[in-house]
Parts: structure tokens; sequence; C-alpha cells
């Protein structure tokens, strides 16, 4: 109330008719605890990186919001996510949409939330910190290697069948069928999923010849949880062996919303290596 | 000493379970009071000296059960029993279950060896197969001695009294909260208003609801009181039993007071500020 009477300078406000648009983008990245939140005239972008190695973000474009204003070329801060997700579902509960109106004053103050759902508001202001230098992975773009692009609904079941006791996820891309391949190991034992170019769920599957990479599963998890939300997901292995997804997700109100997600391979050791490999060729 | 219940109501019944499921998940053990007329299950604070009793559920008997007989001894005619509320729960279970209708319910007091609270239910299965199922709960017969410690809910001269219209939503709000902090304020104010906040290093939230019907108040006192999230949600979990009106009293800084006004009970229960 106070802040509306001496009507303080934001540099960032945004409306959203449907909290759950946001909550149900922000849910797919929450797995650590700090996240960089960006903001520029093309909309908002929330980073989560765990020990160098992962990176996902999660792009919120202005259409989403009924309205969206900036005065700064960009804002950036860190704030904790689990608080902001908790804030945001505050009325997850309720059967009518919640509102939301987002404030964020200047340097040093707290992102200000409001949501209204009919005769209740919370308002909630989360503290910020200071932003620290993010990660940069350059997209593969021109020099990707292994490339696919697949319905959200059909990879999701193709990783469903993943052993979840496994430590490690080796990712297979070739020109020969099966063109996909996924593997996990476990002491429960080794389990192989398959997919050949021409599945119904595959649109397009480019490949300049054989890659293998392994990444820890604990750090692929959470692109998983993403997969079951996309409605289309794009898969690219650069030569090096990062993997880059980018997943298109339809929000309640049917619109649009990315999420990006950067993955560093683990070094597969040599014994290891050419087992799966004789095994394969 | 002898005590009967009988009841026949498939409503009546689920309420029932119901509510053992919520003493359930409120204490471990608690006091179920017997008179002529009515049944009152009171549950204490643990580990309070002197007895501090925070929650107390009337249900009128004689409407509520079919039958309902209690004799004792002494000018008052009073029976009251210690119970372990997860057995009293898991007894009542079969009442939800979806493939056999209960029939009837029967509580009675009996002796096997030991004072036993023995529920007897009466099912019928779809093909009209029927069958028994008695749980047979071992209390602990409260002497005389005890018995001035489970009083009546007292009365307080409260500041302000309010009638909630959503319980659900308060409750909704509470569970968030409580993941982000450890105490709520509730705060009610004279223009219908209450706000439920709670803050820590990271966040502070404030919520406030407008629909709040406001039943009296005596001055312009200050009545925030503080309480422990985990509780006031776990309190508020009672909003399963579907109450017609629930009215929160509060009195100065001190305490708030709820009442739910259920159609054939009535639960009281009191939380208590936690200074900061």
């Amino acid at each position: 109330m106070e802040a509306e009477n001496t009507e303080p300078h934001y540099v960032l406000t945004g409306k959203v008719d449907n909290v759950k648009n946001l909550t149900q983008l922000i849910k797919c990245i929450n797995f650590k605890e700090v996240a960089v939140f960006f903001a520029s005239k093309n909309g908002i972008k929330i980073v989560v990186e765990d020990s160098k190695c992962v990176q996902a973000s999660a792009f919120i474009g202005t259409d989403i919001f009924t309205e969206f204003t900036i005065n700064e070329e960009l804002v950036s801060f860190r704030l904790d996510i689990n608080v902001l997700l908790e804030c945001l579902s505050m009325f997850d509960q309720g059967s009518n949409q919640a509102s939301l109106n987002l404030y964020y004053r200047d340097h040093g103050f707290p992102l200000r939330l409001v949501l209204v759902e009919e005769d209740v508001v919370t308002d909630c202001s989360i503290k910020t910190l200071e932003a620290l230098e993010i990660l940069h992975f350059d997209p593969p773009g021109e020099r990707v290697y292994n490339k696919m692009i697949a319905d959200g609904s059909g990879l999701k079941e193709f990783f469903a069948d993943l052993d979840s006791g496994s430590e490690y996820l080796d990712i297979q891309m070739s020109k020969t069928q099966p063109n996909f391949i996924i593997r996990t190991e476990s002491t429960a034992g080794r389990c192989e999923a398959s997919v050949s170019q021409d599945a119904e769920w595959i649109e397009e599957f480019v490949s300049h010849g054989q890659s293998l990479s392994r990444f820890k599963l604990t750090q692929f998890k959470p692109a998983i949880k993403t997969i079951q939300a996309a409605k289309k997901v794009s898969f690219q292995l650069s030569r090096e062996g990062l993997l880059c997804l980018q997943f298109v997700i339809m929000t309640e109100s049917k619109q649009l919303c990315y999420i990006e997600y950067y993955c560093t391979p683990v070094i597969i050791d040599d014994d290891d290596d050419e087992t799966i490999l004789s095994q394969e060729f | 000493m002898k005590f009967k219940a009988v009841m026949y109501e498939s409503l009546s019944m689920k309420n029932l379970s119901f509510l053992g499921n919520t003493l359930n998940k409120l204490t471990k053990n608690c006091v179920l009071r017997l008179t002529k007329a009515e049944m009152s299950f009171l549950v204490c604070e643990e580990n309070s000296s002197p007895k501090q009793i925070s929650l107390w559920c009337f249900i009128d008997a004689r409407q509520y059960f079919n039958e309902f007989i209690v004799e004792a001894m002494g000018p008052t005619c009073e029976i009251f029993l210690e119970f372990p509320t997860d057995m009293f729960s898991s007894s009542l279970s079969s009442l939800k279950t979806g493939n056999s209708s209960p029939r009837s319910v029967k509580i009675k007091l009996t002796n096997k060896v030991s004072p036993c609270l023995t529920v007897d239910i009466d099912l019928v299965s779809d093909i009209g197969m029927s069958r028994t199922c008695v749980h047979d709960i071992p209390v602990k017969v409260l002497p005389r001695l005890l018995w001035s410690e489970y009083n009546d809910p007292p009365s307080h001269n409260y500041n302000i009294i309010i009638e909630l219209k959503n319980l659900k939503k308060v409750r909704s709000v509470v569970e968030r909260l409580k993941k982000l902090c450890s105490y709520v304020e509730l705060k009610p104010s004279n223009d219908g208003l209450l706000s439920v906040s709670g803050s820590t290093q990271t966040v502070t939230v404030n919520t406030i609801f407008k629909n709040v019907l406001l039943i009296e108040a005596a001055g312009d006192a200050e009545s925030n009181v503080r309480v422990d999230a985990k509780k006031l949600y776990s309190l508020l979990c009672c909003e399963v039993l579907n109450p017609k009106k629930i009215s929160c009293s509060f009195l100065e800084s001190k305490l708030v007071h709820f009442i739910l006004y259920c159609d054939l009970f009535m639960v009281h229960f009191y939380l208590t500020t936690i200074e900061e």
C-alpha cells in the first residue's frame, strides 16, 4: 500500500494473467537452489547451473506477460529458486487461476511478487543477491555433429525405460540404424533403448558420423523432467560431445516458451569404451 | 461402567473415519470423554506440564449415533478413556474402502483381559456376502482423580471474533508458508481482513484474505498471534470434516481459538503465541 503512495520507480514490472504459465517453466529448471534472473526488452531468462557442467535456462518471452516494462538495458540478480517457486505456487490448489504482478525496484532491492486469486492477495518479497557470472556455452549451430528433432511425447516414452540406478547415461548417435541409442548400466544390469530415424515421433535426423558421449545421469535427470512437459525437443551433440537440448513448451494458455539445457560429457574410460564399442560392432 | 454406541447412517460413518484420521495426524494418544449425551475427543499437548489441551471435539452423540448408552458410577455419570489414535483410525479404515459397504458400526467398552474399546463393523460386499470386522483397541480408563485435568474449553473475553469463509484456501496458503518458514503470524483487522504472514532471511510473504466476516470486535487492541506453522497446518486439516461455519477468536496477542461447526459435532482448537 505504502509503495503505491510514494510511487517508487521500478526498473522492471510485469503482469501475468495465469501464474501457472510461469510455475510450469520454473519447475522444469528447479534442480539447484540458486538461479540467476535476467530481464531485457525481449523478456525474462532464468538460469540454473550445477557444478559448472550443467546449465538450464528458461526463456519467458514478453508475450507471456500482459504488461511488461523495463527501464534498463539489462536487469540481473540471483535469487533462491525454491522460494520463488513456493511463492508462485501459493494458489496452485485453488480452482481459479491466479494473476501475478512482478516488481523489481533496483539493484539491492527485493523482487516483489503480488499474486491475486479472487478475494485473496499474497504479497511476497524475495531478497535478491548480486548476479554472478554464468557459464557461456556456445550453441553448436553450424558445428553440430548429430542432431535430432523429436516430439516430446515420443521422446518421453523412449526415456521412460531408463534404469535410474545407473551412474552414467551413454548416448550414441550414428548414420547407421538404429540411429539413436541410449544405454545405462547398474548393478541391476544393462539397459539399452534404441530407435531408428524413421520412427514416427522423430521429425528430423541429421548425422555427420558416429558419436558416443557419456553423461552423469544425475545431471541429465532435470532434462528428462523437462522432456515430459515439452511439445518438441531438439537434441544436438557437438563434435566434442557437448549436449544441447532445446525444448518448446506450451503453456496452459497455449503460448510457446523455450528451455535450453547444456550438459558437458564425462570422459569414458578406455576399457569401458572398447567393451561398449566391441559389443556393438 | 458401560458404554455402547451404534450407528447405521453411511454419512456419519464416513465422518467418523475422517475424524479418526484427523486425530491420528494430530497426536499419538487421545482422551475420549463420555457423558449421557455427549462424546468428546480431547487432544493434549505432548510433553506439557501441567496438562494443556489443544483440541476438543464435541459430538452430539444422541443424534450422531442411532443408539448411545453410557452408564457409570458417580453423580456426573462420566467415563474417561485414553486410547492410541493410530489404532482407532485403522480400525475405522474399512468404512472407507470402496468394494464393500458398511451396514452398521458398533463401538463398545469391553473387558478382554484388559479394558478395550471394541469396534464392530458389519459389512456387505457387492455380491451380497456379509462379514463382520471386529477390532479391539486397548484403552486406559482414567481414574476420577485425573478428571479435573480435562476441563471444557476455557472461555475468554476475546478482542476480535471473525468468521472464515474459506478454510480450504487458508489451509493451502499455510501449507506453502510452512515450507518457507517455521512461524506464521495471523492478524485480523476490524475492517474484515485477515492477514497470514511469515518471514525468513530470504523472503517475506503476506497473504490477505478479504472475504472475512467480522462477528465481534472490542476495542482497537493489537491482536496478532504468531504460531507454529506446522501445528497450524495440521489443525487446519480438520477442514476435511466439512464444517458449515468456522469462527476464529483472538485474545490480544496471546492465543487464537478456532471453532469448527459441523453438522453434528463441533471442534475447538487453541493455539498460543510463540514469542520471537
